[in-house]
C-alpha cells in the first residue's frame, strides 16, 4: 500500500476474480489447436477421410414420419412438441461413420494417434449432450469410428507434438477433412 | 521473521462506515510459471483462471478464500509467508467485495500482542453491483408456477428496478446527471451509455447475472462509461419440455416489450451524448422494433446497435436474403396483395410474407450483427422449425391460428379461434387479427409471434446482411475458429457463451464489441 494512496473502489466490479465463472470447459480447451505460427516452414499436410451415406431407406422413412406429423399439426391433432420431438429425433437417427487416415506435413501416417469421436445429441428444448468415443489410428495411420448414431460427429485428434485442424460439412454435419501436422 | 510466527500481520478496517468486508484469496502465479508476479493473467488467460478458481493445487487452493476481513482484525496465515514471489518484499493476494460500505484498510504488524506499526490507508467505497448500473424493467411477469415463470403483458412505464436488490438497499441505483460511470473522474468513453437487452428463458436472477457479467467484462476491456440494462417478461421455465408453449408466448411479449422501452430510450438519448445497445437472442426482437418505433416518432440516432444471436427473422432487414431450405414443403409465390406476397404450400396452410423490410428503417446510426451460423437455439433444433410451425396450432390466445390464403381479401387474412382452414367467404370467421401498418401495428405483434410463417433464417445465424455496417462471424473473429468440441460451435452452450463461459475464454467477444467491429470507442 502506497503512501496517500486513495481508491476508490467500484464495488465488487473490480474485484471480480472470476471465481464463480463456469469453468466446466476447462478441460475440452486444453486440446486446443495450437497457434499455426510455429509450423510455417511445414506445409499444411494431406489427410484423406471419408463417409458413408446413410441409408437412403433409414432416411426417408424417418422423414416421411416428420412430414406426417406436420401435417396432423397443421390440422390440430397433435401439438407443436410432438412435431419438434420428431425433428430432434431424427436429428439424433442419423448414421455417424467416419474413416480416416492420419498423415503428417509430409504424408506419412501417423500412428498412435488418440483420435476423439464427439456425438452430439439434440436434447430438445433442454440444449445439446456430447458422447465422447475414441480410438487410436493405427501402423498405417488409420481409423474408424462405426455403428454410431447422433446429430453430429466432431472428431479430435491429438498426439503430444501435433497439431490438428478441421473442415466439416454443415450439410451432413461430418468432419469432411481432418489435418494434423507435426509442430516442427 | 512473520513466517516464523514471532510477529504477526493484520489487515483491518479504520474509521468503517456501515459493514466493509472483503473476502482475500491467493493470487494464482501465471499458469506454467511458478514465481508469482501479481499478474492479471486469471482474467485473460484460460488456464490461469482455472488454477485461481481451483479449490486444490500443489501449492494449495486458491479458489478457497483465506479469510474474511470485516469488523474483525484479521490475521494472514503464517504460511502464505512462504509462497514463492517475485521479490521478498512482495505478497499477491486477490480480494472481493464481501461487504458493502466505506473504510480505510490498513496493515498492522503485532509482535505478541503489542501493535508495532501500521501502514499508510487505503480508502474503500464497497458498494454491491446493483449500485453500479441502471436495471429499467417493465416487469418479470408472473412468478414460478408448474415448471414455467415470466411473459404476459409488459408494464406500461419502464422504471427502475427495486427488485432483488441487497440488503440495506431500499431504491434501486440510477445515476446523477452528474454522476462521471464507472470509478473514474474522467470518463474516457464521452458520456457512453451502454444499454444490455435480455432473450428469452431468463429468469429474473439471470437477467441480472448476464447484465452484470457483460458490465464486469466490458469493465475489463476498459468501458468505464455507463452501463445499464433493460428488463422485461421474457417466458422462462424451468421444465424444458414447456419450451414447446412459451417460445412462442415470449415472442409476443417481446414485440409488445418494445413499446415502453421506446420510451425509456427516448428518455436516455435526450440525457446521454452516445447509446449504445447490446441486445442477446429474443432481445432483438425487443430493440428491433423499439428502433423502428423510434424512427416512427421522429426520434435521433442512437450511436449503435450490437444485434447478438438474434432470434429475429433476417427478412425483417434483408429481404435479398436467401429462404430457408424449406421445411415442411416448398411456398410458392403465387401472388401479392398490395405488395406482400404470398405464397402457397400445398402441404399445408400458408401466410403472407409480411416480415420483408419491417424493421429496414430505425433510429440507429450504426448497426452490427454478431452471428453464429450454426447457433443452436437459431437453427434448426428451435427457431427455425419453430417459425416454420406457424401458424400455430396449439399455442397462442387465439390459438388455433390460420389464414384464409384468399388474395382478394386486402386486410383480415390472418384469423384465430377457427380450424382446419376455413372456407371463404371470410366474413363467417371468428376472430380476425388486423394486420395493421408501420403507424399502427393493431394485432400486428400478435400475427408475427403466433401466425406468420417467416421465409428465411434469423438474423443471428446471418453473415452480410444489407442494412448492417459490418457482420461479426462468432467462430472466427471471437471464438478462434476450433471448436473443442469439434461441432463448429453447434451445441447448445455457444448461444450465450460470453455469458456462461470465463472471461478469459470470451475476452474476445467483448473486446470485439468495444472495438472498430463493434461500438467502436475508445
Amino acid at each position: 500500500m502506497t503512501r496517500n494512496t486513495h481508491i476508490t473502489i467500484v464495488g465488487f466490479v473490480v474485484l471480480v476474480l472470476l471465481l464463480t465463472s463456469i469453468l466446466w470447459l476447462r478441460h475440452s480447451f486444453q486440446v486446443h489447436q495450437q497457434p499455426v505460427g510455429t509450423t510455417d516452414s511445414i506445409e499444411l499436410l494431406s489427410a484423406s477421410t471419408n463417409t458413408v451415406p446413410e441409408p437412403a431407406a433409414t432416411n426417408q422413412s424417418v422423414e416421411a414420419v416428420l412430414e406426417d406429423k406436420v401435417k396432423a399439426y397443421r390440422q390440430g391433432l397433435i401439438s407443436k412438441a410432438e412435431v419438434m420431438q420428431q425433428v430432434w429425433d431424427n436429428e439424433n437417427a442419423r448414421s455417424l461413420e467416419f474413416y480416416g487416415k492420419l498423415v503428417d506435413q509430409t504424408g506419412q501416417p501417423v500412428v498412435g494417434v488418440k483420435v476423439v469421436g464427439n456425438i452430439m445429441f439434440q436434447m430438445g428444448y433442454a440444449g445439446t449432450r456430447d458422447q465422447i468415443h475414441e480410438t487410436t489410428s493405427d501402423a498405417n495411420g488409420l481409423f474408424e469410428f462405426s455403428g454410431l448414431h447422433g446429430a453430429m460427429l466432431g472428431v479430435i485428434p491429438s498426439k503430444p507434438g501435433y497439431e490438428y485442424s478441421y473442415k466439416y460439412s454443415h450439410s451432413n454435419w461430418i468432419p469432411r477433412q481432418v489435418t494434423i501436422r507435426s509442430r516442427g | 521473521m512473520f513466517a516464523s510466527g514471532q510477529f504477526t500481520m493484520q489487515l483491518e478496517w479504520r474509521n468503517p462506515t456501515l459493514n466493509p468486508a472483503i473476502n482475500l484469496y491467493k493470487a494464482a502465479p501465471q499458469s506454467g510459471v511458478f514465481t508469482n508476479t501479481g499478474s492479471t493473467d486469471y482474467l485473460t488467460d484460460a488456464n490461469t483462471a482455472g488454477i485461481q478458481s481451483s479449490t486444490f493445487t500443489l501449492l494449495g487452493s486458491y479458489g478457497t478464500a483465506l479469510g474474511i476481513i470485516n469488523q474483525w482484525p484479521w490475521p494472514l496465515p503464517q504460511n502464505t509467508f512462504a509462497l514463492p514471489t517475485d521479490d521478498p518484499k512482495n505478497m499477491y493476494f486477490l480480494f472481493e467485495g464481501a461487504g458493502r460500505g466505506q473504510g480505510q484498510l490498513v496493515v498492522r504488524v503485532y509482535q505478541n500482542s503489542t501493535k508495532i506499526a501500521e501502514s499508510d490507508a487505503v480508502d474503500m467505497d464497497l458498494r454491491n453491483i446493483k449500485e453500479l448500473y441502471e436495471r429499467w424493467t417493465v416487469g418479470d411477469g408472473p412468478p414460478l408456477s408448474l415448471g414455467s415463470g415470466g411473459g404476459g403483458t409488459p408494464s406500461p412505464v419502464a422504471t427502475i428496478s427495486r427488485d432483488r436488490l441487497p440488503s440495506g438497499v431500499t431504491a434501486g441505483w440510477q445515476y446523477s446527471s452528474n454522476d462521471p460511470g464507472l470509478s473514474v473522474t474522467n470518463d474516457p468513453n464521452g458520456n457512453a451509455y451502454i444499454l444490455f437487452v435480455h432473450g428469452y428463458n431468463m429468469q429474473p436472477w439471470e437477467k441480472d447475472a448476464f447484465a452484470e457479467t457483460a458490465l464486469k467484462r466490458l469493465y475489463w476491456q476498459g468501458y468505464k462509461g455507463k452501463f445499464g440494462a433493460f428488463q422485461w417478461p421474457a417466458n422462462y421455465h424451468t421444465i424444458s419440455a414447456n419450451a414447446a408453449w412459451d417460445y412462442d408466448w415470449c415472442e409476443w411479449t417481446a414485440w409488445q416489450s418494445a413499446v415502453p422501452m421506446q420510451q425509456k430510450f427516448s428518455d436516455l438519448y435526450n440525457v446521454y451524448t452516445n447509446v449504445y445497445v447490446l441486445a442477446h437472442s429474443h432481445g432483438n426482437v425487443v430493440v428491433g422494433e423499439v428502433l423502428r418505433l423510434a424512427a416512427q416518432a421522429g426520434s435521433a440516432n442512437i450511436a449503435a446497435y450490437v444485434s447478438s444471436q438474434a432470434a429475429v427473422p433476417v427478412h425483417c432487414y434483408d429481404p435479398s436474403q436467401p429462404r430457408s431450405a424449406g421445411f415442411f414443403g416448398t411456398w410458392r409465390e403465387v401472388g401479392t396483395v398490395l405488395g406482400v406476397p404470398i405464397y402457397k404450400d400445398p402441404d399445408g396452410p400458408t401466410t403472407a410474407n409480411i416480415y420483408p423490410n419491417w424493421l429496414t428503417t430505425q433510429a440507429v446510426a450504426t448497426r452490427i450483427n454478431f452471428f453464429n451460423v450454426n447457433d443452436w437455439a437459431l437453427a434448426r433444433a428451435v427457431w427455425e422449425t419453430d417459425e416454420a410451425l406457424k401458424p400455430d396450432t396449439s399455442v397462442g390466445p387465439h390459438s388455433q391460428y390460420g389464414y384464409t390464403g384468399d388474395t382478394n381479401i386486402v386486410q383480415d387474412l390472418f384469423f384465430g379461434g377457427f380450424h382446419p382452414n376455413p372456407t371463404p367467404p371470410p366474413d363467417t370467421l371468428p376472430s380476425y387479427l388486423h394486420l395493421g401498418d408501420a403507424g399502427n401495428v393493431l394485432d400486428r405483434y400478435e400475427i408475427m409471434a403466433f401466425a406468420a410463417e417467416p421465409r428465411c433464417r434469423a438474423l443471428g445465424t446471418t453473415a452480410n446482411t444489407d442494412g448492417f455496417a459490418s457482420s461479426v462471424n462468432l467462430q472466427s473473429d471471437c471464438w478462434g475458429n476450433s471448436d473443442p468440441f469439434g461441432h463448429s460451435y453447434s451445441d447448445h452452450c455457444w448461444h450465450s457463451a460470453q455469458f456462461r463461459f470465463t472471461n478469459a475464454d470470451q475476452q474476445n467477444y467483448w473486446k470485439t464489441l468495444l472495438g472498430p467491429s463493434g461500438f467502436n470507442l475508445p
